[in-house]
This record gives structure tokens, C-alpha cells and sequence, in this order.
């Protein structure tokens, strides 16, 4: 009982400090460094959510999506176009888009959950990607095609015109809250049953469940919050191009996981800062940043198959348990 | 310890100093700082055809800036970037190179679409952008800013050019096939306008616009066969033109119809397309190695020679689009600088406006309402000359900018209406 409620102190203090350091840390970054590593804060943020959201069908539920960069582009295209094209509202515009992921999640997962193996799983996905991008690329008229949407309208209130710290809190706020129901959804019953499926179908099916089921609320919750992610990016960046359709894009989003793990909550958010962090940092270096990139992956795959995150809670429990003795 | 436990600990610490070496290492710390120019250029990918020469061309003016003593001892330092020819990535590097590396002035840009991504960015952030290659009207047309230049010719000019040149010829019933993005839109659309100008009656009797790197042509060239036209028009930008010459060759596009193309006329492409180059096709560019034939542009073509003998692959035959064009446009900065006595973007700004070098193909002015470059346009027949490992053009018919040039008034109407949209 006491060692329950010190546990829960400790979390409320861990909470109370990451809390803390967010809050702070877009200032030190402005005022300390550059405006650009607020920049790149932010982009890891929201890079985070999208492969915490992605997550969910790859670490959850066991589905190997290929296609993840559709709803991260059916969210930015839709808000952005909104915006662009007609007089809708940015809240609304905002609103609207996770929920036309969500729907495309709905049609691409009606075909793809009822596929068994991960081969086939990640064709199919692919495909479906693939199909989102190339009507981007080739329907001129309606998405703007290769020239992208640039000097998309963003409110003065969240402009990063100016500053980066408006539009870092915005972020934040949405990202924590996005954060937090993926949580609570993955802790939930629903998630329980999610992770059973994972490690075997075929129990899970003799125990009553319905796996098609499943495995398609997970894919859609996963394309909603992948939606949102990207908004959230659209917004960032201003200019969006069809190349956040591509597939390249998913296979990001896949290497994040891989890179933080995927069996761990908060893995893919490691994975993604690592990502974002080595990216800007090499280009500025080398022209082949995906060289560096394939080299890291290999030797991660190789040695620590549960990701670097994996490998920390790792050694933070044997720390844990050599101080317990 | 086991051996795999040791190099999971030798990995992870050389990981770690790697990444605090990376983000800790701050710039050389010299005594008098350089004047910073940051250049986006693709670098890498077929595009880099371009991109390379560019970078050559800015250092030629960059070099000349330094070799006078640069601002009151202060020297031009180039950091160039990737943009991979994509929108985001050179996006990316923008915001990088103005926040982290605080570059004074952005350079380069190859694709249109990718400049007018950087454009926008810039015109936020109000930093200078010298445009070097990209042609799209748009970018110093309608979407054109107070703190957007460039040194190259756009689509506009060459696009209208290509209209009059055109409409010397006896043809009506045209075709155009071209890129489906900024620059093909941009340039066919330009085309049309020129020639529609000076013959009311001519016709369009079709037009298709293959996506940008498609690899198949073959459904597209038989289609313009289909519509039976007398001349075609094709528009297409650094990635495409290649493998369709290549595909129009093999289909016979060229003995077919007479076919009319702007960058033909560039030593950029028919190096790349070496027999397969069109002979007999009307064709232009900004700038050639052998018109006209004075001792400046004698001096610029050993001058280029001299550097690519340097990088080890000589030259002797400058482009107009990867080269001579990002050569002006580099010009135009570093003598603006100069002009200013400060890299203050503002007072840049105000000694570009109007601003004139003396350039290989004679004077070009910036042009002081629209920021836009005054460059003439060559168009001609490409003919086997010997003594040239590629057809050049002949019959060579110059047309000075000014007589192309959307007027200031025009250019004034056309970014109203792009804002009130």
C-alpha cells in the first residue's frame, strides 16, 4: 500500500518535471540557441504523434502498415485545401480532416484486416497509399499536383511568421491531449484484447472475439490520430507537396518505431526524435543522409531488436533492481 | 561482460559523444565573419545535371566578389544544400540555413515548384532569394515580392519569344505536350499567348500533360499523331525533356511533324542526348558558347573551362539554363552587395533594383517593378555544324527581352488578382 502510494507520488513528480521541462524549454531553445531548434522541437512533436499513432496498428495490433503515409497526407490535404480553396474556418477545417483520414482509414482497413500475414498485410496498405499519392500528383485541377500547396492561411494567433512559440504550445497541447486517449485506449479492455490478437489470433478467436473487428477500430483510431498528425505538419511546414503521400513516408514512420520500439508506449517518440534530430543534423553534413540512416537501422535491428527505448528500460530496470538489493 | 553486452555498450557510448559532437560544434570562430549565401540546388539525382554547373557558376562570381577584396575585407562564403528537386526537403533546408546558419541571402532553386515553396518562406521571413535557374512566370510574376529576384530568364520571357518565333513560321494546327507542373504550364502557357499575339488564327488541336518523371511516353506520342497537327509544341523542364527526346526520337516524332522546344537549344541537354538530339527541331535557350561571338563570352567560356578542368571534367560548352543563367544571377547579388556597401537585406534590395552587369551576352538589367532579369532569348534550327560533338542551333534570331516582358502594369494586375483570390 505505502509502496503504491510512493509509485504514485513518483509519477506525479516525473509528470510534474516533464511537464516543467516542456513548458521551459521552448524559451531556452529561442532565446539560448535558434529559433530553429524550436523548429525542430516542434517537428518532433509532432513526428512523435504520428508514429505513436501508427503504433497502435504496428505495435498493438500486429498490423504491418505500408500506407500510413495516406492518412498523415489525406489530414494535411484536406485541411490545407480547405483552407485554400474555400472560406471554411480553420477550427472546422481542423476538425474535419482527421475525420476524412479516419474515413479513408475505414475503407482501407475494411479491405486490408481481413488479410492474414504481414506480407500481404503491407501490399495491400501500399497499394492503397500509392493511390492516395498519385491522385494527388496527377489531379491538378482539385490538389495543385507536383506544385503543392504553398502560403497556406494560418491565423496570426498561431502564425510562425514571427515566432515558433505560439505554434509549439498549440501543438503541444493537442499533441499531450492526442497522447493522453491513445494511452487510455491502449490500457483500456479494447487494448488488452488489441495485444492478445498480436501475440495469437487464433486462441483470441476461439475465446469469442471478433478479430476482423478489432483490428479495424485499431487501424481506424490509428488513421484518425495519423490525420491530426498531419495537420499539425501542414500547419509547421505552411507548404505541402504530394511527396508526404509517398510511400518513403511510411517507411519513416516504420524505422521510427523500429528505431524507439515498438512494443513500448513512448518508444516511437523516441524513435521519431532520433530520426528528425539525425536528419537535420547530417544534411547539413553529407548529401547521403540515407546512407547513415540504413547503417544506424542495421546495427540497431542486429543488436537491439527492441529498439533503443526497449534497450533503456532495459538497463533503468536492472538499475531499478540492483538498488532494490 | 559478454562480447555482444561490450559492443552494445561500445555502440551506444560512441553514439552518444557522435551526437553531442554534432550538436555541439559550433561554427569556425573567425576573426572577420564572411558574408553567408546559402544555395538550394539539387545535388544529387538526375536533376543534378543542373545543380552542378550551378554551383560551379556561383563560385565563379563569388570568387571574382572575393579576388576584389569582398566587402571592406569581408568574403562571400557559400553553403550549399540538397533540395533532391522536392518542394519539402528544400523547404527544410530554408528554414535550416536562415535560422541555424543565419545565411544573409538564399540562392538556387531548380524546379519552380520548389522555388516557389523557398519563395513564400522567405517572403515571411523577409530575406533576399535569388532565383538561378527556376523559370516559372509565376515567381517573379503574379506570386512576385518585394523580396524575391531573378537572375534568370522566366518562362514568360521565353515562353512569348518562342510565340513570336513560332509565328514566323507558316504552321496553325498546333499541339502541345509538355510536364504536368509549374514550369511546363508556364512555358506552354506563355508559348500560346505569343503566338496566338501575331496569329489570331492559328489552332490548338490538342494537348496532354504526362506527369513529371513519367518513363512512357509511347501512349502520348501516339496520341498526337491521332490529331493530325501541323507543328508541336513540347514543354517540358529539367527532369522530363530527356527521356521524352529520347522516346520522340525513337518514335519518329521529329521526321513526323516540325517540333518547336525551348531547352533543345541548350548544351545541357543534347550533352545528355548526345545522337539522340533532334536534328532539324526548332529550338532555343538564353545562352550559347557560340553566339554571339565577342570576346566576352570568349572570356566567360574559358573562364567556365578553367573550373571544370579544375573539378576534372572539362567543359567547353556552358549551359544557359544550369550555367550562364545562375552565373548572372550570382552576378546580380554579389555586385548588389557591392553597390550597397552592406548586406543589410534591405539596402540590397534597393541596389538590385535597376541594377545592370555586363554579362557575356551583352548588358542585362534588373528590372526595378518586378525584380525580374532582362535576358534575350536565342531561338534556331538545330543543325550537325562540325567541329561540335552535338547539333547546334543556326539561323539564329535573337529576341531582346523587352520586347517580351509582361509590362510593369501587367505584372501590377496579375498579383492583385492572385491576391484577391
Amino acid at each position: 500500500m505505502q509502496a503504491e502510494r510512493k509509485n504514485s507520488a513518483a509519477k506525479w513528480l516525473y509528470g510534474a518535471i516533464t511537464a516543467l521541462v516542456l513548458i521551459i524549454l521552448p524559451f531556452v531553445l529561442e532565446k539560448g540557441f535558434s529559433e530553429y531548434y524550436l523548429y525542430l522541437a516542434t517537428k518532433i512533436m509532432v513526428w512523435a504523434l504520428f508514429a505513436m499513432s501508427f503504433n497502435l496498428a504496428l505495435g498493438y495490433g500486429g498490423m504491418m502498415s505500408f500506407g500510413h503515409a495516406a492518412f498523415f497526407g489525406i489530414g494535411a490535404y484536406t485541411c490545407s485545401l480547405l483552407l485554400v480553396k474555400t472560406s471554411c474556418p480553420l477550427p472546422l477545417a481542423f476538425v474535419i480532416a482527421p475525420f476524412v483520414a479516419a474515413g479513408a482509414g475505414v475503407i482501407i482497413g475494411f479491405f486490408s484486416v481481413r488479410i492474414k500475414g504481414v506480407f500481404y498485410f503491407a501490399t495491400i496498405t501500399l497499394s492503397f497509399a500509392q493511390l492516395a499519392y498519385i491522385l494527388a500528383f496527377k489531379w491538378r485541377s482539385f490538389t495543385f499536383g507536383d506544385d503543392g500547396i504553398q502560403g497556406i492561411p494560418i491565423p496570426a494567433l498561431i502564425s510562425t511568421d514571427e515566432t515558433y512559440i505560439n505554434y509549439y504550445f498549440f501543438a503541444l497541447i493537442i499533441i499531450v491531449i492526442c497522447i493522453y486517449v491513445l494511452w487510455k485506449i491502449v490500457k483500456s479492455p479494447f487494448g488488452l484484447m488489441l495485444r492478445s490478437l498480436r501475440e495469437n489470433p487464433e486462441r483470441a478467436t476461439f475465446v469469442g472475439m471478433k478479430v476482423e473487428n478489432y483490428r479495424l477500430i485499431a487501424f481506424v483510431i490509428s488513421a484518425f490520430f495519423s490525420g491530426i498528425a498531419g495537420v499539425l505538419y501542414a500547419f509547421l511546414e505552411t507548404a505541402i507537396s504530394p511527396d508526404i503521400l509517398f510511400w518513403s513516408m511510411s517507411g519513416e514512420v516504420i524505422l521510427m518505431g523500429l528505431l524507439g520500439g515498438m512494443h513500448i508506449f513512448l518508444g516511437p517518440a523516441l524513435g521519431a526524435t532520433i530520426m528528425v534530430l539525425l536528419n537535420s543534423f547530417i544534411t547539413s553534413y553529407t548529401e547521403y543522409w540515407g546512407m547513415v540512416l540504413g547503417i544506424a537501422l542495421i546495427l540497431i535491428v542486429l543488436f537491439f531488436p527492441k529498439g533503443v527505448g526497449g534497450l533503456m528500460l532495459e538497463q533503468y530496470q536492472k538499475w531499478m533492481k540492483r538498488k532494490g538489493v | 561482460m559478454s562480447f555482444q553486452k561490450k559492443i552494445k555498450s561500445l555502440m551506444l557510448s560512441s553514439g552518444l559523444i557522435l551526437a553531442l559532437v554534432l550538436t555541439l560544434t559550433p561554427g569556425a570562430a573567425l576573426a572577420e565573419k564572411p558574408i553567408k549565401i546559402g544555395l538550394i540546388d539539387p545535388y544529387t539525382g538526375a536533376a543534378a545535371a543542373f545543380g552542378k554547373p550551378a554551383l560551379i557558376c556561383w563560385k565563379i562570381a563569388v570568387d571574382e566578389f572575393n579576388a576584389r577584396g569582398g566587402l571592406n575585407g569581408r568574403k562571400i562564403e557559400l553553403i550549399t544544400r540538397d533540395s533532391k528537386f522536392k518542394a519539402d526537403e528544400a523547404l527544410a533546408h530554408a528554414r535550416e540555413l536562415l535560422l541555424k546558419e543565419r545565411v544573409d541571402f538564399i540562392g538556387g532553386t531548380t524546379s519552380s515548384s520548389v522555388a516557389l515553396a523557398v519563395s513564400e518562406f522567405l517572403r515571411k521571413k523577409k530575406k533576399l532569394f535569388m532565383v538561378s535557374i527556376s523559370r516559372s512566370h509565376r515567381i517573379t510574376g503574379e506570386k512576385g515580392h518585394k523580396y524575391i529576384f531573378r537572375g534568370c530568364p522566366s518562362a514568360a520571357i521565353e515562353g512569348l519569344a518562342g510565340g513570336y518565333y513560332a509565328a514566323s513560321t507558316p504552321y496553325k494546327k498546333w499541339y502541345i505536350i509538355g510536364d504536368d507542373y509549374e514550369y511546363g504550364h508556364s512555358i506552354a502557357e506563355n508559348f500560346w499567348k505569343g503566338l496566338k499575339q501575331l496569329k489570331p488564327d492559328v489552332e490548338l488541336v490538342g494537348e496532354t500533360w504526362p506527369k513529371v518523371r513519367e518513363t512512357d511516353y509511347t501512349s502520348y506520342l501516339t496520341a498526337i499523331e491521332g490529331k493530325k497537327p501541323e507543328a508541336v509544341f513540347t514543354a517540358f523542364g529539367a527532369s522530363g525533356l530527356i527521356p521524352f527526346s529520347k522516346q520522340a526520337k525513337l518514335f519518329g516524332l521529329y521526321e513526323k511533324f516540325p517540333v518547336f522546344c525551348f531547352g533543345l537549344g541548350d548544351s545541357v541537354f543534347p550533352k545528355a542526348l548526345k545522337q539522340n538530339t533532334p536534328v532539324g527541331a526548332f529550338a532555343a535557350t538564353n545562352y550559347t558558347s557560340y553566339y554571339p561571338d565577342t570576346p566576352a563570352n570568349k572570356a566567360f567560356v574559358k573562364k567556365y573551362v578553367a573550373y571544370t578542368t579544375k573539378e576534372g571534367k572539362p567543359d567547353p560548352y556552358p549551359s544557359g539554363i544550369a550555367a550562364f543563367g545562375p552565373y548572372c544571377a550570382a552576378k546580380f547579388l554579389t555586385e548588389a552587395i557591392l553597390k550597397a556597401g552592406s548586406v543589410d537585406t534591405e539596402k540590397v534590395i534597393k541596389a538590385l533594383e535597376g541594377l545592370t552587369i555586363q554579362a557575356a551576352v551583352g548588358p542585362i538589367t534588373m528590372r526595378a517593378c518586378d525584380h525580374q532579369a532582362m535576358t534575350p532569348v536565342f531561338w534556331g534550327k538545330l543543325a550537325k555544324v562540325s567541329g561540335y560533338p552535338f547539333p547546334i542551333m543556326t539561323e539564329i534570331v535573337e529576341t531582346p527581352a523587352d520586347k517580351v516582358m509582361p509590362t510593369c502594369q501587367e505584372i501590377v494586375a496579375a498579383r492583385k488578382a492572385a491576391k484577391s483570390k
